[in-house]
């Protein structure tokens, strides 16, 4: 046997044991109620399949759960959706229906299987000395002419601290978007209690709380400040399921087991994109902060600067971004003809005309296109990753702008209903489209910057990329932006 | 090409997938279950089309790397989705003429095609990740890999003069030659930055800091070396120039495969020892530099002088030359000078003066009569004197010659000419009246191969008109684009291209917020005009950080006194003994800042 084939037997044997225990947990957060059990030996052999095709991948805890829940999401869509249903004999049935019935399964597979697999495995392989993470405070390898990764792992002090304040920021907005009479009482009666008082102390501490787990599971993953934010989405989603629709009316005594019921997610939308939104300021916050930090501390050291000063990479990303951002606008605005929704958006100006309605759009799509190059310049160091990077950018800005910003500038109450989210699809289509538009005329703007032979990053994007968990937060935060509203809409 | 051939490969393996599952679903009963039917899944032709779409996207985009399955599965999957929003909802509706729904009720029907399109991608990337690895190297789909160590040169590009022509085709070369690693290119210049010459006067005006218009050479490049020093001797035969460091004396020789001569002028003083003995140039930074400290030091010895006549000396500054180096310098200093007279109190402002001297009738004659006249008739009304018609015939300490006219003036600034590097005159070609290199319309000298001209140096055809292109900054960044791509075409056995541009006009900045300009062939003049002069020639500026820095100088400006610091004394130079000996102000400017 060559070594190749050593290393994957011995990844196979990890994901053997890592699916053993996956599968317990599995078992006991999924509730035997819904009939989406997974026998040991499925579980043992979906893990051998695991630690032997994503098991190269899995280098931290925050890679483990991203693999592993993106591991999920594919054994839901090809296992129960496909394969299961041809098995037996069903037949194909990729309705949403079928979907629909089977939601409970995929935030089980997606969170009790995939991220319980994820985070087993790197247990295991840490202690079995397969993996040793980065150590905090270190200079990441650089090549000559190289790209340079945009963080260094933080100390985990600093790394506590800056994610618990981001925990803080963000549990504020969350507080802000879902504030009613019964949410501060409902959340103190986690304690027994209904004060309000108590319910918004109990919410901050959380937040916090969150905002520092975060900081521990990602600190060696993040290399950039767009990657965070995509980071903090998930992990909002993550949160989603465990907070509210888990551990929440289990803890307050309203339910014995988890209710992971197409109705009771309907019922927690508000709750969905509120924690979204958490997340992603969280992982904003996080990255920010380390930024500013670095930028201050480390990178102004003469000995550390680079050949491009962050201000003129800066501008320059900017400047890419602006007119990315005005290309990307002129994809969505396809959509916002098509649904007449331009003189909507021209009542943020006061006016009522499409044409003031382009002009405040193609000014909000220009604005996102800078804070897009901002955000993701360093990162999309190819057409591939632009694009990708581009299209989780549209969809946050769908949650952000859209589903909040636009109600709040026109001076509305935020509504984050099923109804209302399930309204604004149209304008996520658009959003994606912009995304694609954005991230690939940025590449393309960016490829000149991209020449010398000992510029590694003018090779293909997945040489650099090796290894990085990118394309599988690419995948659940995508997958599931786009299919949850379908899903769950009636 | 590489590129071509991936996407076939990816185009291939898309439909291959696509076929494999259209055939699955419609040929083996069962399959699909009766709630849904191969429509629901975007029909059959839908299915292929999504297959081709997703695998040559693919293909373009990523270039799979081995063992890295699991990516390839996942991108995959990612491109699915993006051909399902792209195609699925969007473009396929259009193109049956109907108008595409995004209702999430109208949407949920393309929700089985999702399915598809995700299931179809993700083994697109996996099973094309798979080929590709096998099949990249054979067939020749991927570019080879860098070696970490530096590649040898076995052909070697020198480029000489840092100016716009020299810096912006090494610039291009190094872009263009980014997949042949083994050429290397050497960039020589006598200064170690780029000087922006448009706002060459506004440096001598103290309205932005010296460094501020010229980047460091060092920052433009990241495989280009370049090397400071001054040509000694160039031999043709050998292909080898000789360089030294300049007054330190170390030397070194480079040898070349393609030399670039991009040497730009040198002022002319047409053989007048007087005036290249007492007159100031303005080509360089150092020059403008030198200057304002000249006028800051004037100033001061003018205010502890008590001779009338000598004062009047030291406060008369003239300009030789009406062209646009010329006009712009008198009115940037004139602004300078006359802002700093309300700090000298010894100075009445009737001693200040500022002249102008040139050889014709109308300044700036690049752009019209017209125009030259509103900037004569600008300049005086801000003070400024004009002695047109005139030429400067000498100069010594104190005294300017205007034929039989003398006018006391102890700074005196030659604008009046300037003529190509006469390093030209050694290489032992043909030169042009001008002493210019004739070359090719590509830039490249007849009968010498490898050897390249561009910029103020080189005579190069106009094909529009049948004359040769102008020495204009403008001129001169488009020839070096063009020469480094013929040079790296040349290099790479394709087609040269030949220079052909036309100027989009020309600016000139007359003081405070008044400007004269012709672009496209229409004139502009005042504040419209200062404000393009400013737009135009910032965004010009190479580098963005010396764009905010020129910016912020502008800004800075607009609120604060004129900077009047002499960073720079001249006054043990000025004493007569060492006048007597010969002591020339220039060699022996002291730094006061040390």
């Amino acid at each position: 046997m060559n070594q190749a084939m050593v290393s994957t037997a011995r990844k196979a044997l990890i994901g053997l044991l890592a699916g053993a225990i996956a599968g317990v947990v599995y078992g006991l957060i999924v509730p035997p109620s819904l009939g989406f059990s997974v026998s040991p030996a499925i579980s043992i052999v979906l893990g051998v399949l695991f630690g032997a095709i994503f098991g190269a991948c899995i280098r931290t805890a925050g890679t483990g759960l991203i693999w592993g829940q993106a591991y999920g999401l594919l054994w839901w869509l090809f296992g129960w959706l496909t394969f299961v249903p041809l098995l037996s004999g069903q037949g194909l049935s990729w309705t949403t229906a079928r979907a629909q019935e089977a939601l409970p399964l995929l935030l089980g597979q997606v969170i009790g299987y995939g991220g319980a697999l994820g985070l087993s495995y790197y247990g295991l392989s840490w202690g079995l000395g397969k993996v040793r993470p980065p150590k905090a405070e270190t200079m990441p390898e650089q090549s000559a002419g190289g790209p340079v990764r945009q963080m260094i792992v933080p100390h985990p002090a600093r790394a506590v601290i800056v994610g618990g304040l981001g925990g803080l920021v963000g549990s504020w907005l969350f507080a802000r978007g879902v504030e009613t009479a019964e949410f501060f009482p409902l959340v103190a009666g986690l304690m027994g209690s209904n004060a309000m008082a108590l319910g918004r102390t109990l919410h901050y501490a959380i937040g916090t709380a969150i905002g520092i787990s975060f900081a521990l599971l990602f600190s060696r993953d993040i290399e950039g400040i767009g990657s965070s934010l995509v980071w903090g989405l998930d992990y909002g989603l993550v949160w989603w399921i465990a907070g509210p629709m888990t551990l929440l009316p289990i803890l307050l005594g309203l339910e014995t087991q988890p209710d992971w019921s197409l109705r009771a997610a309907q019922a927690h939308v508000p709750s969905l994109v509120a924690h979204m939104l958490y997340g992603a300021i969280v992982g904003l916050f996080y990255a920010l902060a380390n930024k500013v930090w670095r930028v201050l501390f480390v990178d102004s050291d003469p000995v550390n600067r680079s050949l491009e000063g962050p201000g003129s990479l800066g501008l320059r990303v900017a400047l890419m971004g602006l007119g990315s951002g005005v290309i990307g606008g002129l994809l969505f605005t396809a959509v916002m003809v098509g649904t007449g929704a331009l003189s909507q958006v021209a009542n943020l100006l006061g006016a009522q005309s499409a044409f003031a309605g382009l002009v405040v759009h193609l000014v909000i799509a220009i604005i996102v296109g800078v804070t897009y190059g901002l955000l993701f310049g360093r990162q999309a160091s190819g057409y591939g990753i632009g694009l990708a990077w581009g299209t989780v950018y549209g969809l946050w800005w769908w949650l952000l702008g859209a589903a909040t910003l636009f109600p709040i500038l026109l001076r509305q109450p935020v509504d984050w209903s099923l109804e209302t989210i399930a309204g604004l699809y149209p304008s996520l289509i658009g959003h994606l489209l912009y995304g694609v538009g954005l991230g690939l005329f940025f590449q393309f703007l960016a490829r000149r910057y991209n020449y010398g032979v000992d510029d590694r990053s003018r090779r293909g994007p997945m040489q650099q990329e090796t290894g990085q968990p990118a394309p599988a937060l690419w995948v659940v935060t995508l997958v599931l932006g786009v299919m949850l509203p379908l899903l769950l809409s009636m | 090409m590489d590129t071509m051939r991936r996407i076939l490969l990816g185009m291939a393996v898309g439909l291959i997938i696509a076929g494999l599952m259209v055939s699955v679903i419609t040929g083996v009963p069962g399959v699909l279950s009766p709630s849904i039917t191969v429509m629901d899944l975007g029909g059959t032709s839908g299915l292929l089309a999504a297959g081709m779409l997703t695998g040559s996207v693919y293909a373009w985009l990523f270039r799979p790397t081995p063992g890295d399955h699991a990516e390839h599965l996942l991108t995959g999957l990612v491109m699915g989705l993006i051909t399902w929003v792209v195609l699925s909802v969007n473009v396929l509706p259009a193109l049956m003429g109907e108008s595409p729904m995004w209702e999430v009720r109208s949407v949920r029907h393309f929700f089985p095609a999702l399915v598809a399109y995700l299931f179809q991608g993700s083994f697109i990337g996996l099973i094309y990740g798979l080929i590709y690895i096998s099949v990249a190297k054979p067939w020749h789909l991927s570019e080879p890999e860098p070696s970490l160590a530096a590649p040898v040169a076995t052909t070697r590009v020198v480029i000489v003069g840092g100016g716009y022509a020299g810096v912006y085709a090494a610039q291009t070369l190094e872009r263009e030659l980014g997949d042949v690693p083994n050429v290397g290119i050497w960039l020589v210049s006598d200064t170690n930055h780029l000087l922006h010459t448009p706002m060459l006067s506004e440096v001598s005006a103290s309205a932005v800091a010296a460094q501020h218009i010229s980047p460091a050479l060092r920052s433009f490049f990241r495989r280009v070396q370049v090397v400071q020093g001054y040509v000694e001797r160039v031999d043709l035969e050998k292909r080898v120039i000789n360089l030294t460091s300049g007054a330190h004396g170390a030397r070194k020789a480079l040898s070349f495969d393609h030399l670039v001569l991009a040497t730009g002028s040198v002022p002319d003083f047409f053989g007048n020892a007087g005036i290249e003995a007492h007159a100031r140039t303005f080509k360089s930074l150092g020059d403008a530099v030198l200057l304002r400290n000249q006028v800051i030091d004037v100033f001061e010895r003018a205010d502890f002088e008590p001779d009338a006549h000598k004062r009047r000396s030291l406060l008369t500054f003239v300009v030789a030359g009406g062209g646009f180096a010329g006009v712009e310098l008198i009115g940037a200093l004139n602004d300078f000078a006359r802002g700093m007279l309300p700090h000298y109190p010894n100075i009445a402002p009737e001693e200040l003066q500022l002249i102008l001297v040139h050889a014709h009738e109308t300044i700036l004659e690049e752009l019209g009569e017209s125009l030259g006249k509103y900037a004569q008739k600008k300049l005086e009304r801000r003070g400024v004197k004009f002695i047109l018609g005139t030429r400067v015939t000498g100069a010594e300490t104190g005294r300017v010659f205007l034929g039989e006219r003398v006018l006391d003036a102890e700074t005196l600034v030659w604008t009046a000419g300037n003529r190509p590097s006469p390093l030209l005159e050694t290489l032992g070609l043909p030169l042009t009246e001008r002493c210019q290199i004739e070359t090719s319309p590509e830039m490249a000298v007849p009968g010498t191969p490898g050897l390249w001209a561009c910029g103020d140096c080189a005579r190069i055809p106009d094909l529009a008109t049948g004359g040769s292109c102008p020495p204009t900054a403008q001129h001169a960044l488009r020839e070096g684009k063009l020469l480094g791509h013929n040079v790296a075409a040349s290099i790479k056995g394709t087609p040269l291209k030949r220079f052909k541009y036309d100027a989009l006009g020309s600016l000139a900045a007359l003081g405070y917020q008044v400007a004269v300009a012709e672009i496209l062939g229409f004139r502009f003049s005042g504040f419209l005009a200062w404000l393009m002069w400013r737009g135009i020639y910032l965004v010009k500026l190479p580098a963005l950080d010396r764009q905010l820095r020129v910016g912020l100088d502008w800004l800075l400006d607009i609120f604060f006194p004129p900077d009047m610091v002499q960073t720079i004394g001249f006054s043990r130079v000025m004493t007569s003994d060492e006048r007597a000996m010969g002591v020339e102000m220039r060699e022996d400017a002291e730094d006061v800042t040390r």
